[in-house]
Formats: C-alpha cells, structure tokens, sequence
C-alpha cells in the first residue's frame, strides 16, 4: 500500500461530463425521452431549445425546467419540414448565438398521419410517413444545424435509433417500417459522422423499451408485460437512462466516440 | 465533487493491467470521480508508481502483485481487496495484449499453436478467471460492474489485419464472453464491453513524433484516444448513469 500524503489535496473531477454554457436543440423534447433528455441537460448546465410540434406541451415542459431555474426556450417546429425547421434554428441563433449539439428525438412507429402493421396491412403511405418522421426528420435538422457547427469548429449530433434495428434482435411483425426506419437511421449516421469529422461528432443511441407517455396510452398489457420479461435488469428503461448517456456522448468526456451506436437496453 | 449520475464517491474499483497506458488511465478516471482503486499488475515497481498516482487524485489506492492467468494469485488477490475494501464494486479487467512474453502475433501461417494458446489464455482466460473470482462478491452485494476490453480488429468496421488476427479473434472471444456474464451474471452484475481505437499510449509514442503525426493525420478525427478517454467511457459505464446498460459493446474509436 502507499503511504498517504496528509497534505494532499482531492483533485476529483468529473467537469468533463459538463454540458455547462452549451446550447442543445432537442427535437421532440416536449415528451417522453426528450423531455427526459431535456431535462439532463439543463441539469448539467446546457441551454436547451425544444423543438416540438405543440405549443402547450413545450410550453409545460419549459415550466418545468424553468422551476429549476434552467435557461431554456421552445419553438413549435415540424421537423420534417425545412422552412420550419429553419425557422426553429434561426430562433435559436437568436437567441444564443450558437448551437453546439443537436438531438434528433423526433420519431415513432405510428402517428396521427401513420399506422404500423404487418407488411401487407400497411400502405405506401404509411411506409413512406414513417419514413420521413424518423429519418427524414433527422436529415433536415442536420442540415439546418451542421453548416454553423463546421464553420464555428465543433459540434455534436445525436440520433436514436433502436435496438429493433440491432441484428441480435429478431424481426417483430407490426414494427418492420419502424425498424427498417431506425436501420437506416444506424447508417446514416456512420455517414454523418464520416462526412463532418473531425469537427462534428455523430452517434446514435440505440434504446430499449423505455415507457414514455405515448407507449403507456398505446401498447397492450400483453405486450408490455412480454417487454418486460425481455429486460435482464428487470424494469423499463427511463427517460433519464437515456439522457444521461445523451449527456455522456455530447460531452468532453464522449470526444473519441464517433459514429458509434450505444446500446441503451438494460440486456437485451 | 458534486453528487451527479456520474459520481463514482464511496465504490470501490479493481483494475487489472493497472500500471501504464489505459489501464492507468481507466485507474486515474475512476478515481477523479471519487472511487477507492485497487490497481493489479505482476511487475511491483511501475506498479507502486500508478499507485502513488492514484493516491495523488485524494482516493485511496491499493498496489497488489497479481498473475491473473494464476488462479491461486487471482484469489489472493481477491482476497487482499476484499480485506482492504470490504467489498469490490467495479472490476476493469484491462490485462491483455497482442503478444507476450509466451506468445507472438503475425501473420497466421507463421503462428504455432501455443501463439494461439498463449493469446487466448493472457486475452480471454485473464477475464474469466479475474471475473468468477470477483462476480460472486458482486452478487452477494447485490450490485456490481464488470468491464472487458475488446479490439476494434474485433468488430465488423475494420478489415483484418495479418499481425492481429489471433489477438482480433481472442478478442471477439471476450466481447462474446461479456455478453454471456451479463446474462448469467445479471441482474445483480452489470457486464460491458469497452473497445478502444489507436490510444495514445507509450507503446505507440514509441513510434516516434513524425510517424505519430503521419499516423494521426490518417484517422477519422485526426487524432488519437487518449487514456483518459477510455477512462470516461469507463466512469460512464460504472456509474449509476448506466444502470440500464448492460450486455452491451461501446465503440471508442474515433469513427474509424
């Protein structure tokens, strides 16, 4: 053993996990992981932009994080589209001046304008909104936000993907657009991140069952039930598993990870 | 030291492979957020000097002289962490290494079946024997992290490489065997695969600073891993922040 010096001075440090003075948009932030990614951040120290579509459910969420005394704002957004999302971005310039990490959060297996399925209950249309909600979402905030971050010299973009697109995971009848979306997702950010490096940095998190609002109001007990005895941790995955991984990646402490997928599933 | 999912105050950390590069590195991360380590290696004196490193964060450290391919050694070492600590919370087996002194790497036909024994056992045997010493502890307590190390030569991003290929399959070998302790293990003990790109470590400073430059400039984010980021990576995974991630593999390599 070696001898303890009785001067020393602790030199614990974890400020390389610090999110402090950096300004993040969250993409679906006003909900389920988004929220939860919102909420890590401001906890360690970012400025958060929530880019959702409904303006009541931003504006609950910015009440939120205003009680913790967070430095956040909201813009109503459809991530899909680019003058609105352009829009969201020049916002947020605005008001910070920068944007240092992006998080596209926007995504899902069905919607308002969408249904899943099996393959040959499902049309073309909902193939191809799925599609567009859960890649092309990310591909148009990217390049709304990107061009700043490289002329700037850094940045950091986040995508979710899931772990239905992993191969260790076998192919589930009714989430197979969702999936294939989610796989392209994967690639897409190997891309990104070869494209933009070395000043931006690109990953996806691959996330487990986490029981977010909408899958509480939506998905069947026996299916649930059937999740959960998949998960070798024995609970649900939270919205916050999922920000702080979002935290590590965005970080100092993240700065060799690089169009990398973190798997976020608690064994699976 | 503030109290975040990060926090790593109060556990208590064995690192095997402890004394100079990512080992080091994975030491002195863990310590710098709060948690007692243990560091293992046979060779006593760069073995006292990490210590003292660790020491010098303001945790508290433990030098053992441990052969962990000797399951008599790895027992006792065990057993000297144990009494010293009460209990271990995180275990970083980070011994492993292309060749060694019973073994070398190269292309495959100029290998001998003991070059294949010899990886297999310092890359793979290493793991097994540290962790079944170490998981039943964990278990009991209830909670517990184990860390492995795997090879980016090991993953379907890279093309083979002629020297690596024994040390490339030894390590898919240990990225497979984390996911089986993650099952058999869990939920008690959490099981993680770290594989790290090009570290800036002395091995590789010994190639000099012009063909480092010439090396680095080919790369991805044109510029090495350090230690210490290999040593965040682990801190992320021992601590609460990663309390769902378990079975899983994290690249650190760059983008490459």
């Amino acid at each position: 053993m070696t001898t303890p010096d009785p001067n020393r001075v602790p030199q614990f440090d974890l400020s390389r996990f610090s999110l402090e003075g950096k300004v993040a948009i969250v993409t679906g932030g006003s909900d389920g992981i988004g929220r939860g990614i919102a909420h890590t951040y401001a906890d360690v120290g970012a400025k958060v932009v929530i880019a959702a579509r409904r303006q009541e459910k931003i504006d609950a969420v910015l009440a939120e994080l205003a009680a913790k005394g967070a430095d956040a704002i909201g813009v109503s957004t459809d991530v899909t589209d680019e003058a609105s999302v352009g829009a969201m971005v020049q916002a947020a310039l605005a008001r910070y001046g920068q944007v240092d990490i992006l998080v596209n959060v926007v995504g899902g297996s069905q919607g308002p304008t969408f249904k899943r399925g099996p393959l040959l209950e499902i049309t073309k249309h909902d193939f191809m909104e799925a599609f567009n909600i859960n890649v092309a979402s990310a591909f148009v905030c990217c390049q709304a936000v990107v061009p700043q971050m490289l002329e700037r010299g850094g940045g950091v973009v986040l995508n979710m993907a899931s772990i239905g697109a992993r191969e260790y995971r076998p192919p589930e009848t009714g989430m197979s657009v969702y999936n294939m979306t989610k796989a392209s997702i994967m690639h897409l950010t190997r891309s990104m991140a070869k494209e933009w490096a070395p000043t931006v940095r690109v990953n996806a998190i691959n996330a487990g069952h986490v029981i977010t609002p909408r899958r509480a109001a939506t998905e069947k007990p026996e299916r649930r039930e059937r999740s959960l005895g998949e998960i070798l941790v024995g609970r649900f995955g939270e919205p916050e598993d999922i920000g702080a991984a979002a935290v590590y990646l965005a970080s100092d402490a993240g700065s060799f990870i690089n169009g990398s997928f973190l798997d976020i599933h608690g064994g699976n | 030291m503030g109290s975040g999912p990060f926090d790593l105050s109060g556990r208590v950390a064995l690192v095997t492979g402890a004394s100079s590069g990512i080992g080091l590195g994975i030491a002195l991360a863990l310590a710098r957020g709060g948690a007692d380590v243990a560091l293992a290696a046979r060779r006593p004196e760069p073995l006292a000097a990490a210590a003292a490193q660790v020491e010098a964060v303001g945790v508290r450290a433990l030098a053992v002289e441990a052969d962990v391919l000797d399951a008599q050694s790895v027992e006792r070492m065990v057993a000297q962490v144990l009494t010293w600590a009460g209990r271990i919370d995180i275990l970083v087996n980070n011994v492993g290494g292309s060749q060694g002194p019973s073994f070398k790497r190269g292309a495959l036909a100029e290998l001998t079946g003991a070059d294949v024994d010899g990886a297999f056992a310092y890359n793979v045997r290493s793991v097994f024997e540290v962790s079944r010493a170490v998981a039943p502890h964990m278990r009991e307590a209830g909670r517990g992290v184990i860390l492995n190390i795997g090879s980016t030569g090991a993953r379907d991003v890279r093309k083979p490489a002629a020297p690596y290929s024994v040390y490339d399959a030894a390590k898919a070998a240990v990225i497979s065997l984390s996911r089986s302790m993650a099952f058999e293990w869990g939920p008690q003990v959490r099981v993680n695969t770290l594989v790290p790109g090009a570290t800036l470590t002395d091995r590789l400073r010994a190639r000099g600073p012009e063909a480092l430059e010439a090396y680095a400039k080919t790369l991805v984010l044109q510029r090495f891993a350090t230690p210490e980021d290999i040593g965040a990576a682990a801190v992320y995974l021992a601590s609460d922040a990663a309390l769902s991630v378990t079975a899983a593999t994290i690249d650190i390599n760059g983008g490459e």
